[in-house]
């Protein structure tokens, strides 16, 4: 399992897939700092971090980057057909969605790591230079470690549904309908459930207040994790079952 | 009997209404050379992917040394295979590809540079592979196969993209690894390409076999023909007669003529006296061989 997840680590880090998404969910973090910061009345700029509008804006995109951090982990396999030595070299697949799952969600962390770290960089200048002073408290750095375990879930919720769709386009295309679209559409519709829902659950671990009313972000953690655990059962079963075949 | 390395039995695959591998049964022993093969469009890859585990059979077993592919415990140490060249994703090194390999397969990163120069790709091993060519894939595909220094390697159709250079090498190398005790089974649809380097070839089309046999016997077939023009072409055919072989006589004093060599028929019309003005052995190609072996299975079976 050990020599599974180093090979994964390996292919992360030896294209430059997964740097490209980090750098892009930093700029979007950042220009979502920038966006909101610089047309907030400079009242508003002086309250906690999580409470601000760019973190909720944060608490999205980076779901977004997560999610494609993860897809691409299965569906670049297909695409180029390194699936064939994959599972040349390892024949059991549920092993080979293990270790995907376990390295995209530590990156998936550090993505959130890093656009964190550019984003409040960007806000704690903008926001002095505004002539306000964000805050930090104890609910701040939860929210922040929040925003980072559902970076990691995201990610791993990512694989699986690359593994389940393996095309990439459609992948990440249903991804972006859904974390943009579908997902606060369905928020509205079910009301209460909508708390349910895999990015409500996440905005309930990174306690992004401006998302409404929300899990306890321990709940929200877990219902997270549930669907995570859900997609790579799914992904587990449909790759045991799938023929590869030419890319 | 010597153990079997590869052993199919009565393997099929189905794609919807289509079969395209249908009832197929052989056995690959060790330390030779085995060329699979079939037309395109046999069933040669299909096979192959449900002999290594990518693709389950519909019916049927597919084992290395008695055992599925996907139960070996660590495959890579015994099983070097190469599928599809275009396994790689382009913008990852070649050096870097084999990196993760090996890191899977639990082999120390010492035997990359080792297996980058034997497939003579040292100098290229920091360049992406969407760079490389088809010859430059297919190399370092066979690299990531003998990264394991493994004692099967299973490759499908390893020529494709190579130029004649290349081929030699390929060539070379394989039988260097069966001298060394090695159990190669190739796919090819060319037998020419296959016959210089196995010992032996199973022969498929439309998902059955066609036959098994060893190259020698496949390429002897029914035995050469000799085309002979003579000015006394009843008598000479008289005289072939009466040694035993079979004599075809046609227009203009030419025969063909099969069961003996053309040095045996020059010696018989000396002695008879018989004046010759041509005498050419005609080869019988792979090719030929090939082609005939194929359209007598399509004759007998239909196309599957």
């Amino acid at each position: 399992m050990w020599a599974l997840a180093r090979a994964e680590f390996i292919k992360l880090t030896t294209t430059r897939t997964a740097l490209g998404l980090v750098a892009g969910a930093s700029a979007v973090a950042g220009l979502g700092a920038l966006s909101t910061i610089m047309s907030a009345k400079p009242e508003d700029l002086s309250a906690a971090v999580h409470s601000q509008h760019f973190f909720m804006l944060a608490s999205i995109n980076l779901a977004l980057f997560a999610l494609i951090l993860g897809i691409r982990a299965f569906t670049d396999e297909f695409r180029y057909g390194s699936v064939v030595p994959t599972l040349l070299v390892a024949p059991n697949r549920s092993r080979v969605v293990m270790a995907k799952v376990a390295i995209s969600a530590a990156a998936g962390a550090a993505l959130a790591i890093v656009a964190q770290a550019v984003m409040l960089t960007l806000a704690v200048v903008l926001i002095a230079g505004r002539g306000a002073e964000l805050t930090f408290g104890g609910t701040d750095l939860a929210a922040m470690a929040g925003l980072v375990v559902a970076g990691a879930l995201w990610a791993a919720i990512g694989v699986g549904i690359g593994a389940l769709v393996r095309h990439q386009v459609a992948a990440i295309v249903g991804a972006l309908v859904w974390v943009l679209l579908l997902e606060n559409l369905g928020a509205g519709f079910l009301g209460d459930a909508g708390r349910f829902l895999p990015g409500q659950a996440a905005h309930a671990v990174a306690q992004a207040s401006q998302a409404g009313a929300l899990l306890a972000p321990a709940a929200g953690a877990v219902v997270l994790v549930a669907y995570a655990l859900a997609v790579a059962a799914a992904a587990t079963v449909r790759m045991g079952r799938v023929d590869v075949v030419s890319a | 009997m010597e153990k079997s390395v590869i052993s199919v039995r009565g393997l099929s695959k189905a794609f919807g209404r289509h079969l395209a591998v249908d009832g197929l049964s052989f056995e690959v022993g060790s330390g030779r050379v085995t060329g699979f093969l079939g037309p395109n469009g046999s069933g040669k890859t299909t096979t192959l992917r449900m002999l290594l585990g990518l693709a389950a059979a519909t019916s049927g077993t597919a084992s290395v040394w008695g055992r599925p592919y996907v139960a070996l415990e660590s495959p890579s140490r015994s099983v070097g295979a190469m599928l599809d060249a275009g396994s790689f994703h382009p913008r990852r090194s070649a050096r870097n590809h084999l990196r993760w390999v090996a890191a899977a397969a639990g082999i120390s990163t010492h035997r990359v540079d080792a297996v980058l120069a034997e497939v003579d790709l040292s100098g290229a091993g920091d360049r992406p592979v969407g760079e490389f060519s088809l010859g430059m894939r297919q190399r370092l595909g066979l690299a990531a196969a003998l990264l394991g220094e493994p004692e099967l390697l299973i490759l499908d159709e390893p020529a494709n993209g190579l130029d004649p250079a290349g081929i030699r090498w390929l060539r070379e190398s394989l039988r260097s690894f069966a001298a060394r005790g090695g159990t190669v089974f190739v796919s090819s649809h060319q037998l020419g390409e296959v016959a210089q380097m196995a010992d032996e070839v199973v022969v498929i089309r439309g998902g059955r076999l066609v036959t098994h046999t060893t190259v020698q016997e496949l390429t002897t077939g029914p035995g050469p023909a000799v085309r002979v023009r003579s000015a006394q072409p009843e008598r000479l055919a008289h005289v072939l007669r009466a040694a035993g072989a079979e004599v075809e006589t046609r227009d203009g004093g030419a025969m063909q003529v099969r069961g003996l060599t053309a040095e045996h028929i020059g010696t018989l019309a000396a002695r008879g006296g018989l004046v010759l003005h041509e005498l050419v052995a005609d080869t019988h190609s792979l090719e030929d061989v090939f082609f005939e072996l194929v359209n007598q299975e399509e004759n007998h079976v239909g196309i599957g």
